[in-house]
């Protein structure tokens, strides 16, 4: 027993002594190796454990300054960090005991369903705070800081096409909850969208493209319907639940992973999008069913903008939902389910005919 | 007085010692260590992060070896949860401030309180989280101390930053080397104290020359230019006690540092983000392999001398706002 001795550093100097050590009931002691006088007990509870290229370190004090250094072979190695670990129980100790596998699983379950908890949970609760008339607010808001960018790289707005457009959308019945203004913006752009609250921003680029009354006034009840479903809204609150849950789960990670996590959002809106978007068909279609339009329209507005799109670059209104080629099956499983009269709308045509 | 007997006292006492670093950490114990910890922060909505602060930084000091011993960090989670509720509070009152001033469109003052906010929090930051730190770890029960004065870094700082401005940032690298040097001379371990000497004019050119070799590479040197920057790090700095010193010295290569950056990378990207536990172990590694240390000094020599000190608040502010900890 006598040559079972560990290395003690005492914290007051470098250099470390020969003891020997005892466990019992909780404490180890530190004895004397030459005198077998006891230098100090310490509690179990509070010791820190390590190990490191065969010594073990066993940290006496809360501060880790006095320590015994234990060889790999010595008696008291074997037991050493199952003691100190018994004495000392923390948070996450059980979990700690997990394969890696298994924690793994844990934690991908777990993120995933916080991930669906706050994706849909801040929407939700969103659109129940946030009410008509500030939503109204907000979409005024918007569209003025984007025709203000806009304006910035020399799209200005047609003012008398702008007349024109709201005389047509004038006289259809697109939203019950809230008023429709429509902005017409000279632009090479083929696209419209729609903002919260009523304001739908229409680019000239794709008036050019649209040859029926019909067509238009799909494109403005497809927009419309984003309106209604408060799908910008909506959008916008995801977009931030998700902002927040990725920051959240890699606030400890590189760069790099925070990147890439980006990318991965972007193309889990753009999924969400697209959903968003045959949605906004369908009840676009209902609204021209409703006006007496024939929904058709609909079809014809995807087919002008897949011909148009062709070998062009700047129709983001298809880019952004690249499936045309379904949308338009869709649309017409959708005419084909709801027989209609197949009139024309001499209102309409009139005003489109200006427009042209 | 040490010429008489036959071997002399000092002449056994200057003996050459080499230091070997290394770093025995896993990459799949680390890899469940920040498992558990995300885990348990996800469960208890971010308040775990203190603690889980503690566990990070106790496995890679443990695993971390300088002469064959390991480094202790005895932080502890619940000091490091009071400073970060402090940091919170201060960063909770300077934005609500902002928000106060933003609201009622005084645009000019709001700005202006969030820059010269973190412009005056910055400094502080960094000066109490080396404090913390430094007391915070030890080596063989010697506890490491950062013993700068708050007035002076403070006042070195402002100095730096108003000639930075005002010399179109070109004054940045003394500035640089100038907090570098005020800091690292003033930690110590025990009774010996580190010395850093690197001086801004060569920092200065040294960069000059990585960022236009860069782009005249497409970006190649970039690794050659990370090794220049390690080697600046390392080979200026040194530990002394009396007439003693022990010397570090870089062996890093642009080749080697090409390996671990494009190796992490890879990692990274192809495990979604899982493997950055061993991105994280690859670099300890590289680290400490990449620097060697030796001199006339024997660390025996070395006695317990600095305080103790918990105040956790700055580090945890710099961690905030992610200052990062090494200048």
């Amino acid at each position: 027993m006598e040559n079972e001795y560990v290395l003690y550093y005492n914290g007051i100097n470098a250099q470390p002594a020969r003891v020997r050590a005892l466990i019992s009931n909780g404490w180890i002691y530190v004895y004397d190796l030459s005198a077998d006088a006891l230098i100090q007990g310490f509690p179990l509870k509070g010791t820190t454990h390590n190990k490191v290229n065969a010594l073990h370190y066993l940290y006496l004090d809360q501060q880790g300054l006095m320590y015994l250094e234990i060889p790999d072979d010595h008696p008291l190695a074997g037991s050493i960090s199952v003691q100190v670990a018994d004495a000392n129980p923390y948070l996450g100790q059980r979990l700690m005991r997990q394969k890696t596998f298994m924690l793994t699983v844990i934690l991908l379950g777990l993120i995933a369903g916080l991930y669906l908890l706050l994706i849909n949970l801040v929407p939700y609760i969103g659109t129940k705070i946030i009410g008509v008339q500030q939503e109204i607010e907000l979409g005024e808001r918007l569209k003025q800081s984007m025709l203000d960018n806009a304006a910035m790289s020399g799209e200005e707005i047609d003012s008398a096409g702008t007349k024109e457009l709201q005389a047509f959308a004038d006289k259809l019945e697109l939203s019950r909850q809230y008023p429709i203004h429509v902005t017409l913006l000279n632009s090479k752009t083929v696209n419209a969208f729609a903002l919260p609250g009523g304001e739908i921003v229409v680019f000239s680029g794709i008036m050019k493209n649209i040859n029926t009354p019909e067509a238009l006034a799909a494109l403005l009840a497809h927009e419309s319907s984003h309106v209604n479903e408060r799908h910008t809204l909506r959008s916008i609150l995801r977009n931030g639940a998700n902002a927040l849950i990725i920051s959240l789960v890699f606030s400890d990670a590189s760069g790099i992973a925070g990147l890439l996590a980006n990318s991965v959002r972007n193309l889990n809106s753009l999924s969400y999008s697209r959903s968003l978007e045959s949605e906004a068909d369908r009840k676009g279609m209902e609204v021209l069913l409703s006006n007496h339009v024939d929904a058709s329209g609909m079809k014809q507005l995807m087919q002008a903008l897949l011909q148009q799109g062709e070998g062009q670059e700047n129709i983001s209104f298809l880019s952004t939902h690249p499936l045309t080629k379904e949308r338009i099956a869709e649309a017409d499983k959708f005419i084909h389910n709801h027989p209609q009269h197949k009139q024309k709308r001499d209102d309409l045509n009139d005003i489109f005919q200006k427009l042209k | 007085m040490f010429i008489f007997p036959g071997k002399s006292k000092l002449m056994t006492m200057k003996e050459l010692h080499s230091y070997p670093l290394a770093y025995y950490g896993k990459g799949s114990e680390y890899f469940r260590i920040q498992i558990v910890n995300t885990i348990l922060i996800i469960l208890t909505l971010g308040l775990y992060y203190p603690w889980a602060k503690e566990k990070k930084l106790k496995y890679l000091y443990s695993k971390t070896t300088f002469d064959q011993s390991p480094f202790m960090f005895s932080g502890t989670g619940k000091e490091m949860f009071k400073g970060f509720i402090k940091a919170l509070i201060v960063l909770a009152l300077m934005y609500g401030i902002f928000f106060y001033f933003l609201l009622n469109k005084h645009m000019v003052i709001a700005f202006l309180i969030i820059y010269v906010g973190i412009l005056a929090i910055m400094p502080l930051a960094i000066h109490g989280s080396y404090r913390y730190r430094m007391a915070k770890t030890s080596w063989k029960g010697i506890r490491f101390g950062y013993t700068g004065e708050r007035g002076k870094f403070v006042g070195l700082f402002f100095k730096g930053v108003l000639l930075t401005i005002a010399t179109l940032g070109i004054y940045g690298a003394w500035f640089k080397m100038k907090l570098r040097r005020y800091i690292f001379s003033n930690i110590k371990i025990g009774n010996a104290q580190f010395t850093y000497t690197g001086e801004g004019a060569d920092y200065f050119w040294m960069n000059i020359k990585g960022y236009f070799l860069t782009l005249l590479t497409f970006g190649i040197y970039s690794f050659w230019w990370q090794k220049e920057q390690f080697d600046f790090f390392v080979n200026n700095l040194r530990i002394e006690q009396g007439d003693d010193a022990v010397f570090f010295y870089s062996k890093a290569t642009g080749g080697k540092f090409a390996g671990l950056m494009i190796g992490n990378f890879l990692i990274v990207v192809f495990t979604l983000g899982l493997g950055y536990a061993w991105a994280v172990t690859r670099t300890m590694t590289f680290i400490t392999n990449n620097i060697e240390a030796s001199g006339y000094y024997s660390f025996e020599l070395l006695q317990q001398s600095q305080k103790d000190f918990s105040d956790a608040t700055a580090d945890d502010m710099a961690d905030l706002f992610d200052f990062g900890f090494v200048i």
